[in-house]
């Protein structure tokens, strides 16, 4: 089953980690030179022009400021990888009983593994389905749109998700 | 002590011995004054019949709804630590012992081993496992199968009780079958209460005599002949009146149980009917609610010296109270084991074992009033829209919520800690300050803790429902929500001004917000007005945009309380309860999915049987890529705005996202913000509705740090959906930028609202005052447009 293939979302993940670790440290060291100059109250003032080097000076000056802010722990801290093992569990936990026409138990099996990875686009995916099963349509083409909010880059699962709403708008009628 | 007058039945039986020569004209009435009574005695025989036999079918089942907290579920890369285990353990009732027996748990240094008690849950029955679960400093690293050494991908401990819905006696009990009550339990109970049990037909004459005569030898009640079946018929009246009707009819009524019924049903009735003691209101029936009540564990886990002293009570359950007279229940317990040793039940080393351990009584329980109130209120609102009152009160149902007793724990600590430290250091009145605070998990909506006030045990005004105060600043998002929905006219980075306003009213008044620091700030990109909260900037947009699109925002992020359409909403003059506020804030914190705040998951029979889910539902309310913008804005908020002041204690790699609320004189302070497996929101204020010197960032914020710094939380790490794209600009500019120019920011766009045009590094001071000059204009002339 090829959607149970995590090792991609990881990738993934990891690159938006170290990517959000650089928007902070880069804002909080943009953020503190662009706001240095205290404006004065004179409203539609625009701050004076600054030159490449004022800001080259400036710079120096505004680092030591932000280095003193405690950073704990390492950034970047690489998830636990376990915790796909266990949503995995789940998962196929969720199938079998769904296969076995207990759609119930194989929804509240989801549930339970949305609560440990809530960013898991498949798990919303597979929710989804089951709604549609169920006959609840709007729920499935809710949760299709929730996974798809999270499965950019995922054409395959996109596609599933945007066939999960057309179906589900289909049958509402 | 039941019989000392059990002379009776013999008499009966001198009417009619010896009598030869009886006169005819008395004969006569004879037979019908004998069938007349028969007739009498018949009918209430029936009458008794009937009485009983209900008694027995129904009311031994009136059972309270039990509910309780979520199960604490375990598996590898879980954010817990060893010593939030152990609390959870410990409020469970297991006790520190060699972790193989069920109900125990062992720690050796990071590892804690434990024997799993069975559980059934919704979606089956959670069988007794032992396992080993490692941590390390916040995490649980693994979790294996302690006689296999298999690794385990999920276990799950049963849930705490955290409350029960009375019938209106206030009787409880737990029911126990009679095939899950240890042998120990039966045994003891049948040699010291009943030996003949399950000889007699529910009255046993020699009991009588024999108790008779020891009481007579005596001098004074030194035992009783009633059996199990009378004790059981008379524990069905709960009344003490000892008159010789009374007695009459417990006999009479004791035989016709026996007669409908077998033995096992009689003793399984007994053993959960039987009263064992008072907890103020509520009274404990049942030896499954004592050896709780007493001793914290499960019936099936008592140890013998503990099933002793239990048996020991039912002959005078307050007299013998283990907690008010331990000298007297050990007294009492001793005798019950020297009688088990001469029936040669247990052997003389089991005695002399049973002889040295100590009673064992966990201190006075708060069991009967939960210690959840607050909690337990939404619970029941939820309930009541979906059950009858009766049925909940006596239909043993189990109700299964989404209360995190960890995360309730810490907040409940972190309010109250927090309030103390502000009022010290600001010379305030101890206590003047209040608060309230709603957590839950962003995703599923399910409401993990309440707190409805600093007395967090006391049932009292429940500040997280029913305060509904102004909210300052919360409201700011919605504004900047229904912005960003609209990328052909608003990025991230337009430029807003932030300059004095004024409204004038239809009747003459005029309104002048002001910023919190009462300056102007002159022009500045949308995010930064966001993140420092200008007033100015933000009344601008909103009125801009219109106030009635505004609120339509505010509804489709789930408040439905109907609010004033007036521009002083945008300044927050709307007035939510924290757990309005925590919906609100749901949806944004899901991405633009909105899910009804649940506080109950699942709703079973007695039996087990599943009788409703509550269900994840979602709506999608909001476009996911604008909500991603304003969540990446609300980041910001905190990485370098109002709510700087988090990343003073925690780590900035959490990526908080948030808001800071302060409401006119100081009245208000509220925080709201989420990672990425919390949101919460907390407020703080005065039920006087008096100034408390506060900000949203000096007091609500100070305490949702707390909070978070005592659960551990996973960061935020914002998803950006489809059809969103990042790129450096130069805030001020608006215009694109490199990464390596100092001014440079990654900031998200929706698709074709991205700036095309890039600047050189700094060198941007012209394009900032030519692109500043036509929005100013045009604001200017669209509130003379509404205002005039």
């Amino acid at each position: 089953m090829s959607w149970l293939n995590d090792s991609k979302d990881l990738a993934a993940v990891r690159v938006e980690i170290v990517l959000a670790v650089i928007g902070v440290a880069v804002l909080l060291l943009s953020g503190c030179a662009g706001l240095q100059p205290s404006r004065p109250e004179p409203a539609v003032q625009v701050p004076p022009q600054t030159t490449a080097q004022e800001v080259v000076v400036a710079k120096p000056a505004t680092r030591p400021q932000v280095t003193p802010e405690p950073l704990p722990e390492p950034p970047a801290r690489p998830p636990a990888p376990p915790v796909n093992d266990t949503v995995l569990a789940l998962l196929s936990d969720a199938d079998a009983l769904a296969s076995a026409g207990n759609l119930d138990a194989a929804a509240a099996n989801l549930e339970r593994a949305i609560r440990i990875d809530p960013r898991n686009a498949r798990l919303w995916n597979r929710l989804a389905h089951i709604r549609l099963k169920q006959g609840r349509y709007a729920q499935a083409a809710s949760l299709a749109a929730k996974s798809s909010s999270l499965a950019a880059g995922d054409s395959a699962l996109l596609n599933d998700n945007r066939a999960i709403i057309g179906q589900a708008r289909m049958l509402r009628r | 002590m039941a019989s000392k007058k059990p002379g009776h039945s013999p008499k009966r039986k001198k009417n009619g011995n010896g009598r030869g020569d009886t006169p005819p004209r008395w004969r006569r009435f004879v037979a019908p004054v004998t069938v007349a009574l028969s007739l009498m005695l018949a009918a209430y025989v029936v009458h008794l019949d009937i009485n009983v036999r209900q008694q027995f079918e129904g009311k031994r089942w009136a059972v309270p709804a039990s509910v309780y907290a979520r199960p604490l579920e375990l598996y590898p890369g879980q954010r817990l630590t060893r010593r939030q285990l152990v609390e959870e353990l410990q409020a469970l009732g297991y006790q520190r012992g060699d972790g193989r027996e069920i109900g125990s748990y062992r720690v050796e240094g990071r590892r804690v081993a434990l024997a799993t008690r069975p559980f059934r849950f919704w979606d089956g029955q959670e069988s007794s496992r032992r396992i080993e679960v490692d941590f390390d400093d916040s995490t649980l690293i693994r979790l294996r199968e302690a006689d296999s050494d298999r690794p385990l991908t999920l276990a799950r401990l049963e849930p705490r009780l955290i409350g029960k819905i009375y019938p209106s006696h206030r009787e409880d009990r737990i029911l126990v079958r009679l095939d899950e009550v240890p042998q120990a339990l039966t045994t003891t109970l049948l040699a010291i209460e009943d030996r003949r049990f399950y000889e007699h037909h529910g009255v046993a004459p020699r009991s009588i005599l024999r108790a008779i005569w020891a009481n007579l030898r005596a001098g004074r009640t030194v035992q009783g002949g009633s059996t199990l079946t009378q004790q059981l018929v008379k524990n069905f009246y709960l009344t003490n009146e000892r008159t010789l009707r009374r007695k009459l009819n417990e006999a009479i009524m004791a035989l016709l149980l026996e007669y409908h019924y077998s033995k096992d049903e009689i003793l399984e009735a007994y053993l959960n009917e039987i009263y064992l003691g008072q907890d103020g209101q509520r009274s404990i029936h049942g030896f499954g609610l004592a050896a709780r009540f007493y001793f914290g564990r499960p019936l099936q886990e008592l140890r013998l010296s503990q099933v002793a002293t239990l048996v020991g009570m039912v002959k005078g359950p307050s007299y013998y109270d283990p907690r008010r007279h331990p000298q007297r229940a050990i007294a009492r317990r001793n005798l019950v084991l020297r009688t088990l040793a001469q029936q040669r039940l247990i052997d003389e080393t089991q005695l002399q074992a049973a002889f040295e351990e100590p009673l064992g009584v966990i201190p006075g329980t708060p069991s009967g009033i939960t210690r959840y109130p607050a909690f337990m209120e939404l619970v029941r609102r939820q309930l009541y829209r979906d059950y009858r009152d009766d049925d909940l009160r006596s239909e043993g149902m189990q109700i299964f919520t989404t209360l995190d007793p960890l995360t309730q724990a810490a907040a409940e600590q972190a309010l109250d800690e927090r309030l103390n430290a502000i009022e010290r250091e600001r010379g305030m009145e101890s206590g003047v300050l209040e608060g309230a605070a709603v957590v839950t998990e962003p995703a599923s909506g399910e409401i993990l803790a309440v707190v409805g006030g600093r007395q967090a045990r006391f049932a009292g005004f429940n500040r997280a429902l029913n305060a509904i105060r102004p909210i300052g600043s919360l409201i700011k998002p919605a504004i900047y929500l229904t912005a960003l929905e609209q990328p052909e006219r608003f990025t991230l980075v337009t430029p807003l001004k932030d300059e004095p306003v004024a409204l004038r009213w239809p009747n003459g008044d005029t309104w002048s917000p002001q910023n919190y620091d009462h300056q102007s700030h002159g022009e500045v990109p949308l995010y930064l007005a966001l993140a420092h909260s200008y007033n100015l900037a933000t009344v601008r947009l909103g009125l801009q945009l219109g106030v009635d699109n505004v609120l339509s925002t505010v509804r489709k992020l789930g408040v439905y309380r109907s609010l004033n359409e007036y521009p002083s909403v945008l300044l927050g003059a709307a007035e939510l309860s924290p757990l309005e506020v925590t919906q609100m804030y749901q949806t944004i914190a899901n991405g633009g999915f909105r899910s009804p705040l649940r506080a109950i998951r699942e709703v079973l029979t007695a039996e087990g049987e599943p009788l409703q889910r509550y269900p994840l539902d979602i709506e999608q309310a909001a476009d996911p890529a604008a909500v991603y913008l304003l969540d990446r804005a609300l980041q910001m908020v905190v990485s370098e705005g109002t709510g700087r002041a988090l990343y003073r204690r925690l780590s900035p790699t959490l990526g908080i996202a948030g808001k800071t609320g302060t409401t006119d004189g100081l009245r208000d302070s509220w925080f709201a913000g989420f990672t990425g497996d919390r949101l919460a929101v907390v407020w703080v204020g005065r039920d006087d509705n008096g100034s408390t010197g506060l900000s949203g960032s000096s007091g609500a914020l100070l305490v949702w740090r707390d909070m978070i710094e005592k659960t551990g939380v996973q960061p935020l790490m914002l998803v950006a959906p489809e059809g969103i794209r990042q790129v450096w600009v130069e805030p001020y500019s608006g215009l694109r930028s490199r990464e390596e120019c100092p001014d440079a920011v990654w900031l998200p766009f929706i698709d074709g609202s991205a700036p095309a045009d890039f600047s050189e590094c700094g060198i941007s001071g012209h394009d900032r005052e030519k692109r500043g000059i036509n929005p100013l204009q045009q604001g200017i002339d669209l509130l003379k447009g509404i205002f005039q």
